[in-house]
């Protein structure tokens, strides 16, 4: 395991975020309807580029005050440093070393490329850094392309709440999956 | 509201008054077993002031809080709340507690659960109701499933606690589980 490397991988970069300068590709993402769901945007609706800056100053601000949440710019590596989405590992219970990761892209074509890569470092930060025993993630049953990534990468669906999602004028289920340390360090070949 | 909501056989439900009720939330958190039922997160000592505090922020927008109160002598026993609206969704979460072990297991809470139930299905248009349980709370895993909610799964190893590993379920009850639960009741 490369120890200088946790923020890296062949084509991302994790980074800080920059409320000022990402706000406007934030903004211009919520545009796209799964974006805002992801965003947690309530209801889901499109957001300025101001409503955008004065969350990811809200949500960073509060991260630092709660210290259960790490929240990260994801970056292309190559050139520019474009950014590609968020990725943080929130809700965090020190006690019971229980997070959820939450990955989201601007948009599906960068999601389908960058998913399975952003997925890698998120879990490499949550169980190599922060130490977790347990990581969930919940996914909307409807997206099935980051659900079949989560199987590959060896989560367990760990519980189905039923009809819990409204979307295209139906309910939906939402997907709760579960990764344990033991497992992650087994799929590694760490000890 | 008609109150006939909020009247059960043994017990009935009337606000959480921040002022008057913190004094019983301060006097159930002594019993640790009451707090470890109650969260995953450390179990804590409030004082009235913080408790108070806390209710003040959440009430008006985020949460609904009912204290269960018995009926033979106008104590609270308990309370119930409903919170983590998520209103175009439909859906949001229970919590439930009662206080003294000596009031466990009389089915206080089960009524106060079928009450609130009606409520937030027939006047708030909810769609489902969330709720998750610590695995080592057997009695309230059954007064749930009692009430109509279903077991939808469970976090793995969810919380630690005296160095053993417990799951978290995850239940929910959706209104046609409950409308149907209705049909049977009127047919018997």
């Amino acid at each position: 395991m490369d120890l200088t490397n946790i923020f890296e991988s062949e084509r991302l970069r994790l980074t800080e975020i920059d409320p000022k300068a990402d706000a406007e590709k934030d903004s211009l993402w919520s545009h796209g309807i799964e974006y805002a769901r992801n965003r947690k945007t309530n209801p889901v609706r499109p957001i300025s580029a101001l409503e955008s800056k004065k969350n990811l100053e809200e949500e960073l601000k509060e991260a630092e005050n709660e210290g259960n949440r790490f929240h990260f710019a994801i970056r292309s590596k190559n050139g520019e440093e474009e950014l590609l989405g968020f990725l943080d590992v929130a809700n965090i219970e020190w006690k019971n070393g229980q997070g959820s990761l939450q990955i989201i892209f601007g948009n599906e074509t960068t999601c389908k490329e960058f998913f399975s890569e952003s997925l890698q470092l998120g879990l490499q930060y949550a169980f190599g850094e922060l130490n977790l025993y347990h990581v969930c993630m919940e996914i909307p049953a409807y997206e099935t392309e980051r659900t079949a990534a989560l199987e590959e990468a060896d989560f367990v669906r760990e519980a189905c709440l039923r009809e819990i999602v409204f979307h295209e004028g139906t309910y939906h289920d939402r997907i709760l999956f579960g990764l344990l340390a033991e497992e992650w360090r087994m799929q590694k070949g760490l000890k | 509201m008609n109150e006939a909501y909020l009247q059960g056989k043994t017990i009935y439900l009337r606000a959480t008054d921040p002022e008057k009720d913190v004094q019983y939330y301060t006097a159930w958190q002594r019993d640790a077993l009451y707090d470890r039922f109650m969260d995953s997160l450390p179990a804590v000592m409030y004082n009235k002031d913080q408790m108070k505090e806390w209710f003040e922020k959440q009430i008006t927008s985020h949460l609904s809080s009912f204290m269960i109160v018995r009926k033979t002598d106008n104590t609270p026993i308990g309370f119930i709340e409903i919170s983590g609206y998520d209103w175009h969704s439909g859906n949001a979460w229970l919590g439930i507690g009662i206080g003294e072990r000596e009031n466990w297991g009389k089915g206080y809470g089960t009524e106060a659960m079928n009450l609130l139930l009606r409520l937030v299905f027939l006047e708030w248009n909810l769609h489902r109701v969330s709720l998750s349980v610590l695995g080592y709370n057997a009695r309230a895993i059954r007064a749930y499933e009692k009430a109509g909610f279903k077991n939808e799964g469970a976090l793995r190893g969810f919380i630690q606690r005296d160095g053993q590993r417990w799951d978290m379920y995850m239940m929910g009850i959706l209104r046609q589980d409950w409308e149907k639960l209705q049909a049977v009741q009127i047919e018997n």
